[in-house]
């Protein structure tokens, strides 16, 4: 059985999108009422819950590490083959987690709460590819959920090369092939990049051109990211107009 | 866009079940690509075009049968729906590459249609419909789509050959034309269209019913049948490689076999070959032990006639069962592996049925039906295979192309070519443009990072009228005694980027073929005549190894540089040689620098020569001839051996120091890719035929390491020159040779280190550097010496062993399609040399087979056959190697014997020389 064919001869992907399209995306805020900040987000396949508690100010008996604590972990029925571990302690989700904390400590207005942190939990419920990008996405629209201060949302994508193409937003047949891939995430305001992930060799011109497409990739999401994010802000004025009003 | 969720189960490779669940979108801007329609985006699409009276949308099974029909210039305007795309790439991977190449070709009027992802002709698979049923029904819908989308401008036709599909269709409304219908249609303009359809399975019942009853084929097992069966290792799977001399015998070898004595597997009888076809990967089930039988010996080239005689005798021969090997049947076909193939037309009959011979003697022929066949009877023709029925003897096929008449020497070349599939294509525009343009000139500017070494005082030494240069040398003594050898090498890859259109048809054509008249170049001649090519007194590009010896031939030092340098000289080996001679004479003091260079180059060639000898390694010998042409040079007028001059050998040795001290480099860099190349040692088996030979000569060798066979042979030929027979020995050698392996392009990660060995040239580690011109291996291997030295990084996406291994695989490939294509290419000028008269020469019994024995003539290199004829054949002795006449001469092998031979008009390219035996002294 011959290997699937990534870029048909019309320039489509398996799943019928073109090179430079993200996936589609919707996304739920503020779901969990008993959290801070929540936001269900689907890419795709790809569905994540992030929920953000805080920020909590520490009693002095606790030790500081840190203004955000992050946990990430995946269902165990999150992928087809079950074989990825769900365990929060498995490397990868460690991994993810700390460049996750590392990426939001840079962007939140730490000066404004002295002493406290903020608590992100994330859950991957369904993994179709770019899980990484989800959860960024994920978080930096609970954290607005939450009210918690920042400088600038994060907006993730992922990038990839392959039969010569550069494409956006991998799926999770795209991210089996291993060919170069990136997953960068950038500051939506002032374009400049908050996390690149890169775990491959190529050209260095392969590189720049996937940094680029990423980019591109990360202003769709942001986007629609915007737009929700809009309109469950008008949703929520209308509803205190109706408060205030009775 | 619209997105409907895909989800089905699958089995995963690990045999676990697994739901798969896969987006799938459909969108609104996919265009029908057709220049009418007036709301369809068009922007950088290729479209259809306005010829043709229709559009044509092909079903998947006319795609897979017919598509030499497509391919032909009389259909235009198809569409390709990506139902059938997809399904064509399920089924048969080289059919949808072919389908590909009409896409991309702009020329072709050939689009495809995103069908299942357009909003419109997307369609639900319904519960309990087939995955058959359900293509069809998606090729309809997009069928009556492009009818109802392109109303009154232009028809759109669905071409089937299925009537239950075409019923249906035409009652949805969509117009259907079958492949009859449709060629009728396109008959009159193109008279010849209807050779190209592919006989379909149920008009060859028709014709073949008497036959039906006559002979017929086992039929195949089915998959589950199969399976079950490999599961309890009754049936194995294995490539089935037809015997060359004997069509009524094949062997199928077995890859993944742990076992020694099933590697292969004999397959005795067309009933057991059981429509199988050289290169097809079938399915054989081994036959009980006592069913088992020993290959047999004899020559049999003609299915019919060997029939006949075994009709006629029934009889077995009896064979001890020592040499019995495993026996089989093949069961079922695993993939065919069918090609167009060259051949001609059987003269015996003329009419509208006939048979195909095919020019590989390996294929069985081919049943033809066509209404041209008188006029082909004198022509070569490509023929494709169709089908191959159970009741019919022959597959079927049609023809698809006509090459010329037979015998001509251009469609003979033609016909080489094609079946060695050498590219012969002029190259794309899109290459072209890879070059660089006219203005181009080797400035200061192009080559600041270059190590400059104009001044240096380099040379060439090639064969006459070559002008693909691609090695210079130089040499300076250095102060503490040392020398400085400089092998400097076009630098062909400045000018060839990585995956540039330039690049990717290199490495398709992989090697420049070198045919005995004319050749086939690997890169365009601006390239490999001019730009790359280290011509005397031009500036040109190098990539050099400065290699320092001392006086031993030692290496000290290497170091690899680019480089640009001014080429002072470009010799013939022979003018190379005069000077030598000349500046032997001379006093060193008078001689210019070249003479000196060439002095110092040939004592240390001397000296590293006699290191490698010492080395063990091996002197061997295939016959190599010249041709002379007159003075126009289009016409062969003579043949001689050709002769190897003292600077040949000089040249030689320093190519071998270059790619040695270059593998070095590179493993180093690439411990586990690096593109390299070896000579397996051959097995103790390999050497049995050499053996028995020499104990039938009478002499001894030993086999048990390239030192050893290098003395030995030393030895033999000592004998041989004492017995005033030198020729014995050269045939000795070229004995050996041929009981070795190839040398293999292989990648450094699919070997271990002990396996780098090149028996041959007894180094532990080679690979190719020094004609990048010529061999695509060379230039990847400049790549990676390139990264090696920090110059420009190598491309991450060939990082793999197995990347590497891949294309070491389709060099290995095309390097042997080539030296065949070469050989008998030489062949094919020889024969037409002796063409239409009757000649004696002297030859030398080369092998001896049970039937007969194949004569080798040392004056032309060339091998012929000689067949004894059943009443008067003398008796073979195995034991000895020796026939016996019944007259009671002794004809042994290596023998000096007499031959006539005559070579009628029609000659074939690959075809036997048929000799008679007139006497032996």
């Amino acid at each position: 059985m011959p290997r699937e064919e990534l870029i048909s001869p019309d320039g489509l992907r398996t799943d019928g999108r073109r090179p430079l399209e993200v996936r589609k995306i919707t996304c739920r805020i503020g779901i969990l009422p008993r959290a801070d900040g929540s936001c269900h987000l689907e890419m795709g396949n790809t569905v994540v819950l992030a929920t953000v508690y805080g920020p909590r100010e520490l009693s002095s008996r606790q030790p500081f590490s840190g203004i955000i604590r992050c946990e990430y972990s995946m269902a165990t029925f999150a992928s087809t083959d079950r074989r990825r571990r769900g365990k929060k302690s498995d490397r990868t989700s460690v991994e993810i987690a700390s460049s996750i904390k590392k990426t939001f400590e840079s962007v939140l207005l730490t000066d404004l709460f002295p002493h406290s942190r903020v608590d992100v939990y994330i859950q991957v419920l369904q993994a179709d590819g770019g899980e990484r990008s989800a959860a960024i996405n994920a978080v930096t629209i609970a954290m607005v959920n939450a009210g918690i201060p920042m400088k600038d949302l994060i907006i993730s994508c992922s990038s990839g090369y392959m039969e010569n193409t550069t494409v956006m937003d991998l799926n999770n047949v795209e991210t089996l092939v291993r060919g170069p891939q990136l997953t960068l995430a950038i500051y939506a305001h002032s374009g400049k990049v908050a996390l690149a992930h890169w775990e491959s060799k190529a050209a260095f011109e392969i590189f720049e051109h996937l940094i680029a497409v990423a980019k591109e990739g990360c202003l769709q999401i942001l986007d629609v990211i915007h737009s929700n994010i809009e309109k469950y802000s008008l949703r929520l004025i209308a509803s205190r107009d109706s408060i205030s009003r009775k | 866009m619209n997105v409907r969720g895909k989800s089905f189960i699958k089995r995963t490779r690990k045999g676990n079940i697994a739901r798969v669940t896969k987006e799938h979108y459909l969108r609104d801007d996919i265009s029908c690509l057709s220049p009418l329609c007036p709301t369809c985006p068009k922007r950088d699409l290729k479209l259809l075009s306005n010829a043709a009276e229709f559009y044509l949308i092909p079903d998947t099974n006319i795609v897979l049968h017919q598509l030499s029909l497509l391919e032909s210039e009389a259909v235009t305007d198809v569409i390709l729906l990506q139902t059938v795309l997809h399904e064509t790439r399920n089924r048969n991977m080289s059919i949808y590459d072919r389908l590909k190449n009409l896409l991309s070709d702009q020329s072709r009027s050939f689009v495809s249609f995103a069908n299942e992802h357009h909003k419109d002709t997307y369609i639900e698979r319904q519960k309990d419909e087939s995955s058959n049923d359900y293509n069809d029904r998606s090729i309809r819908v997009a069928a009556r789509w492009y009818t109802s989308h392109l109303n009154a401008v232009k028809r759109v036709v669905l071409l089937t050959d299925d009537k239950n599909n075409a019923k249906v269709a035409t009652s949805e409304g969509i117009e259907v034309l079958s492949v009859d219908e449709f060629v009728t249609l396109h008959e009159k303009k193109h008279p010849h269209i209807r050779e190209l359809v592919a006989s379909s399975p149920s008009e060859v019942d028709e014709t073949q019913d008497e036959r039906k009853r006559k002979f017929v084929y086992d039929e195949y097992w089915n998959t589950q049948q199969v399976q079950n069966a490999l599961r309890s290792h009754r049936v194995v799977e294995g490539v089935f490689q037809a015997n060359l001399y004997n069509c009524m015998e094949a062997t199928v070898s077995i890859s993944g076999s742990n076992q020694e004595s099933m590697k292969s597997i004999l397959i005795a009888g067309i009933k057991n070959m059981n429509r199988a076809i050289d290169g097809d990967i079938v399915y054989v089930e081994i036959l009980p032990e006592e069913m088992w039988r020993a290959p047999s010996k004899e020559v049999k080239e003609d299915i019919e006639e060997a029939m006949e005689e075994i009709e006629a005798s029934k009889t077995e021969s009896v064979v001890s069962n020592s040499q019995k090997e495993p026996t089989g049947r093949v069961i079922a076909i695993k993939r065919r592996n069918w090609r167009p193939y060259c051949g001609s037309l059987q003269k015996k009959s003329a009419t509208y049925l006939t048979l195909f011979v095919p020019v590989d003697r390996r294929i069985p022929k081919i049943r033809i039906h066509s209404k041209r066949i008188p006029e082909l009877l004198d022509k070569r023709i490509v023929v494709a295979i169709d089908n191959w029925e159970r009741n019919s003897m022959f597959p079927s096929g049609h023809i698809m192309e006509e090459l010329g008449v037979e015998g001509n020497l251009e469609t003979e070349t033609k016909v080489l070519l094609h079946e060695n599939s050498i590219v012969t294509r002029a190259f794309p525009k899109a290459v072209l443009d890879c070059l660089p343009g006219d203005e181009f000139q080797f400035t200061s500017d192009t080559f600041k990072d270059r190590k400059d070494i104009r001044n240096w005082c380099i040379f060439s030494i090639d064969p006459p009228g070559c002008t693909d240069i691609d090695d210079a040398l130089s040499i300076q003594l250095e102060e503490n005694g040392n020398y400085m050898i400089g092998v400097h090498i076009a630098d062909v890859t400045s000018f060839v980027s990585q995956d540039s259109a330039l690049d990717r048809e290199a490495s398709d054509r992989s090697t420049t073929v070198y045919l005995a008249d004319r050749r086939i170049e690997m890169l365009p001649a601006r390239l490999s005549s001019d730009l790359c090519s280290l011509k005397e007194n031009e500036t040109r590009f190098a990539f050099s190894a400065l290699i320092t010896v001392d006086s031993m031939g030692n290496v000290v030092h290497v170091e690899f540089a680019r480089t640009v340098i001014r080429s002072r000289k470009a010799f013939t080996y022979a003018e190379a040689q005069d000077y030598l001679q000349r500046a032997r004479e001379k006093d060193t003091k008078d001689c210019t620098e070249i003479e000196l260079s060439l002095l110092r180059l040939m004592d240390m060639a001397r000296i590293l020569r006699k290191r490698r000898f010492e080395n063990g390694a091996l002197r061997l010998s295939s016959p190599e001839v010249r041709f002379e042409t007159d003075q126009e040079g289009d016409e062969i007028t003579n043949i001689s051996v050709y002769e190897v001059l003292e600077t040949n050998e000089l040249v030689e040795e320093f190519m071998l120091l270059a790619n040695i001290v270059v593998a070095q480099q590179i493993v180093k860099s690439f411990p586990n890719c690096a593109l390299l190349r070896r000579h397996p040692t051959p097995t103790k088996e390999m050497f049995e035929p050499l053996l028995k030979i020499a104990h039938a000569l009478n002499v001894e060798i030993d086999v048990s390491s390239n030192k050893h066979l290098s003395d030995s042979l030393e030895k033999i030929q000592e004998k041989f020159e004492a017995e005033n027979d030198p020729f014995k020995a050269t045939l000795f050698r070229i004995t050996t040779t041929r009981c070795m392996t190839q040398a293999l392009y292989f990648s450094a990660g699919e070997a271990s280190q002990e396996e780098y060995f090149h028996y041959g040239l007894a180094s532990k580690i080679y690979t190719h550097f020094t004609s990048p011109i010529r061999r695509y291996a060379d230039i990847i291997v400049h790549r990676m010496l390139r990264s090696s030295i920090g110059d420009s990084s190598f491309p991450d996406s060939l990082l793999s062993s197995k990347a590497i291994q891949k294309i070491a695989d389709h060099l290995n490939e095309r390097h042997r399609a080539a030296q065949r294509a070469a050989r008998d290419s030489v062949a094919l000028h020889t024969l037409r040399l002796f063409r239409g008269e009757r000649r004696e020469e002297e030859g030398r019994v080369f092998r001896l087979l049970s039937n007969g024995i194949v004569v080798m003539l040392p004056r032309y290199g060339l091998e012929g056959l000689v067949r004894f004829e059943k009443s008067s054949a003398p008796v073979f002795d195995e034991v000895n190697q020796v026939f016996v006449t019944p007259k009671g001469t002794k004809l042994k092998i290596f023998d000096k014997v007499r031959v006539s031979m005559e070579i009628d008009a029609t000659l074939h390219s690959s075809g036997q020389l048929v000799m008679q035996l007139i006497e032996s002294p």
